[in-house]
Order: C-alpha cells, then structure tokens, then sequence
C-alpha cells in the first residue's frame, strides 16, 4: 500500500526491505508536461530531505526528496527516457534506508487526499 | 477575482486553473505539449477575454493616440491593426498594445491583462491633462484649442466585448467556415461582419507566431462559437502553458517579464513599432536608450535544463553579461530558449557601433549559465526562433555547435 507524503512523494514497499519512490498524481498534473528528468548521478547515499531526482516541466521545477536515509538501487529508465509520460503512477526510483526505518510521517490514500484538498 | 468568459467550458474540460493578475486562467488541458501540437499543426482556441479593451472614438481620437503611443497611426488604412508601446515620460514601456482603425475616428485598444488598472489610470491623467489644457487655451483665447481634446471618447469595453484567439494553419478557414466569411484576412488585417444578425470583429492577429484570427464579440457569442467549433472540428481548447511555449518560440515579449516600465523600446528591440519622426508622443525624448539589449538564447539539444527568468548569464571568461527574462523548452526545437538582456556595456556597444551584427541573424556567441552546480551552455541568436526554423538558420546552427 502507498504511503504519502506532504512533499508529494510516495513510497510503496517492493522487495528485500527495499521501497519505490514516485511522485502523486496530483503532484504530476500539478507539475505538467515534464521534459527532463535529472539524476543524482554524483551521489551514493542521501539523508532524509536529500533530493533524489529534479523533474523539470516546461512550468515548473519539482524535487524529489528522500523520505529517509537511503541509498538508489534502481532508476526507471523508461520513464527517465520518456518523461512526458509521467502520470504519477509509475515509480521513478527504487530506494533502500541505510538505517532501521525511523516512523514517517506519511499520510495514507485519504488523507493525502484531503491533504490536497486542503492546500487546493 | 474575475473570470474568463469560458470559465465554466474550462470546468467542464477540467483544466488546470490558476490566478493569473486576479483572473482564474486555464494553464492547460490536455497537456502543455499536445495543446502547442495542435496549434502548430491544427488549430487551437485561447480564451484571451481577460484581456483589456477600449475603444477610442471622436474628432480627436487619432491624435491624441498617437501621442499616446508610440507606432503611427494616422498612415495606417483603415481596416489595419498595428502593434505599439504605451511609454512613461522616461521612455519605460507601460504596457504593450495592439490598435485597430476601423476609421480616423474609431480605434480598438488592446492592453494586457496584468496592466489594466495601470493603463486605465494612465489613459484618464493624459485626457485631464489635455482637457486642462484645453481650457487654459481656451480662456487665453488661443486659436486652435478645438485641437486638442474637443471630442474624444474612451470607452472601457472590456466586459461587454470578449475576445478569443484561435490559431493554427487551419484556424483561418474554420473560422471563415462557421462565420460565413469569403475572404482569407492577410497578416494585421480585420473585418466587422455580420452573421446571423449579429456583429463579430475578426483579425488576422495572434501571438503564437502561427496564422490565425482573433475574434472580438459579444461573451454569449464568442462562447456558442467555441462550443460548436470545439464539438464538431478538430479544434481543442489551449491555455497559457501552450501559449508561452507558442510566443517565446515566435520571440515575442511578455510585459512583466522580458518589457516593463523601466525597458525602453530600443532596449526590448522594438524600435520598429516606434515612429521617432512623429511629431511628438510621451516618452520620445527618452525611448531610445539601451542600457540593455534583448536577444535569444539557444541551448544545445544536449543540455537538459530549462532557463527560469533570472537566471544570470556568463561569457566565456566567466564574466556575467546579462540576465534570462523568460525561458521554456521549445518542442519544435527540442531543446531550450529564453529571452535575455545583455547589460555588460562592452557588447551592448560592440552591439550598437557594429550594424552588421544587429542585422546578421544569427551571432555565435557562446555563454554559459549555471543552474544549481551545473553549467550549461547555448549561444546567443536574434530572439526569432521560429521563423529561424522555417529560414533553416537553426540546422546551420547545429552543425557549428556539433
């Protein structure tokens, strides 16, 4: 089950302790027609608050945070390569903590919801 | 908070609103880049009602718009529209506009949203001045006064008359279709017909650098116009994401953004709108300044970063030589553009003394800006991006950067 964050990302466990990492659906028509996706490429590991990927639409610039300490194992390349075809439901990244998981501060489903709805 | 008049057609659609100078302007609809497509390629609907409107009438109207502005009216034909500056005493652009001569006594104005208040308090100082003036004149006894002031009419048509671009190669005979108009209108060129007993005023103007119209109607008209041509061509609906990408690609500048009341317009390279034989208008003494120089910059197709408006410029040796005014990423180029001021004095000069530079079209400087830690490159070019695509400059281009 995804969890969401006030910084729009969400994590959704994938395999051997290890998390996808996308941006909402919300946070995508919000952020419009992405034309580059940039990576991190000189960097290993990152702390929480770290960005992990700059996606840059023709309006705007959004950052992907790390949620926690956490080390990339896997990019989505599709999506790097297509990035106008982003919609929000496709992870971009797939992230591994570098430590035991500290408790987030994550929404789920209904009250990111809500959350959106709130900051209009 | 104020609203365009196809705000509900837009909820419909579920576009993407948001406040643009207090009204609630779609961004897009489908996407930025399927919308552009369509207006390159087919033809696409802009609802530009939140635009300002005028008209000017009267004896004097000409005149005292010509001192108002900057282009000439009193050459252009009847049936013309011309695109002008309104400047300040210092020669700083107030607002950008485009006028229309039905005849010397009749003229449509348009301003830019943003500017509306501005360009309205603007309007009325000038007419009280003139109108103070007339009677000092008057009571001095000079002959002439009649000149002056004596029967100008300024009418803020804004609510009662909308207004909506549609443009794209097929925008002129779907327009010409549904309206029942015979004649294709040339670049600038305008009509007022009438059609089912009603009256539309249909231009040959836009700003996407793609043929089109713009139409000007009564709200209920124009908003039947767009529901029926929306349902049964190929015409969709665009929004202002679609339409900045369209304009920078055209070179054409945003008042706020790459012109403003401290640009003058030599500075904006404007100087053709400008009629510095004329007589007299506001700003004259003042308008051909440049202590900037605006041109285009053309990143190569392997930088991947879009320039915000802000970001500095630097040349080669690392010395900064001017600031972004607005930057996109141009679809059709598949890399991107922006607007830039040139403030270093020592190019602005080079720029000024060397005549074949200001005219070549393409210079190769090479400059670089840095965004967060990276660097990224482009070169400086006439701001025309596309008309250099369809002039094949941009593959001569290419070759050199490769």
């Amino acid at each position: 089950m995804k969890q969401y964050f006030k910084t729009h990302e969400w994590i959704e466990e994938s395999s051997n302790g290890a998390y996808y990492i996308g941006i909402s659906e919300y946070a995508a028509r919000r952020l419009g027609d992405v034309v580059f996706i940039e990576q991190m490429e000189d960097q290993s590991s990152f702390i929480a608050g770290d960005t992990l990927m700059i996606l840059e639409s023709v309006k705007a610039v959004g950052d992907v945070y790390a949620p926690f300490a956490c080390e990339v194992v896997r990019v989505n390349d599709k999506i790097v390569k297509t990035p106008e075809e982003l919609t929000g439901e496709e992870w971009l990244l797939e992230i591994k903590p570098l430590d035991p998981l500290p408790e987030l501060n994550s929404l789920n489903d209904s009250d990111y919801e809500a959350y959106v709805k709130k900051e209009g | 908070m104020s609203f365009p008049i196809l705000h509900e057609f837009n909820l419909e659609k579920k576009a993407n609103i948001v406040d643009f100078h207090g009204w609630q302007m779609p961004v897009s609809y489908e996407g930025i880049r399927e919308e552009y497509k369509a207006t390159r390629e087919k033809a696409s609907i802009f609802d530009v009602s939140h635009m300002g409107r005028w008209f000017f009438s009267g004896k004097n109207a000409m005149a005292f718009l010509d001192y108002l502005t900057t282009n000439d009216l009193s050459s252009l034909k009847d049936g013309k529209a011309i695109y002008t500056t309104l400047l300040n005493e210092e020669g700083g652009i107030i607002d950008d506009l485009v006028i229309y001569k039905f005849n010397p006594e009749r003229f449509l104005l348009i301003n830019n949203a943003g500017n509306h208040d501005t360009v309205t308090e603007w309007f009325w100082l000038q007419y009280n001045k003139l109108k103070s003036e007339e009677s000092s004149l008057k009571n001095a006894g000079v002959e002439g006064w009649e000149k002056s002031c004596k029967d100008i009419t300024m009418e803020d048509v804004t609510a009662k008359l909308a207004q909506i671009a549609i443009q794209g190669p097929l925008a002129k005979d779907l327009v010409n279709k549904y309206l029942g108009l015979k004649e294709t209108l040339s670049y600038f060129s305008f009509r007022e017909i009438s059609f089912n007993n009603e009256n539309y005023i249909v231009s040959a103007t836009g700003y996407t650098g793609e043929a089109g119209y713009e139409i000007y109607a009564k709200p209920s008209l124009l908003i039947k116009l767009v529901e029926d041509l929306c349902k049964h061509s190929e015409l969709v609906p665009a929004g202002l994401g679609a339409r900045d990408v369209l304009r920078l690609e055209a070179g054409y500048c945003l008042h706020g953004n790459d012109i403003d009341d401290l640009t003058t317009p030599y500075e904006a390279g404007l100087d053709w709108i400008v009629k510095i034989t004329k007589e007299n208008f506001i700003g004259k003494s003042n308008c051909s300044r440049q202590n900037k120089i605006l041109r285009g910059l053309l990143f190569s197709i392997s930088e991947k970063i879009i320039p915000r408006a802000g970001t500095k410029v630097y040349d080669e040796e690392e010395r900064e030589i001017g600031v972004i005014t607005s930057g996109t990423f141009s679809f059709i180029l598949d890399r991107a553009i922006a607007l830039v001021y040139l403030t270093d004095p020592l190019i602005i000069k080079s720029i000024i003394s060397n005549k074949t530079d200001m005219t070549s079209k393409i210079n190769l400087k090479k400059v670089s800006i840095k965004v967060r830690k990276d660097i990224f490159s482009a070169s400086i070019v006439e701001p025309w991006f596309y008309r250099n695509i369809r002039g094949k400059e941009i593959q001569d281009l290419e070759a050199i950067q490769k």
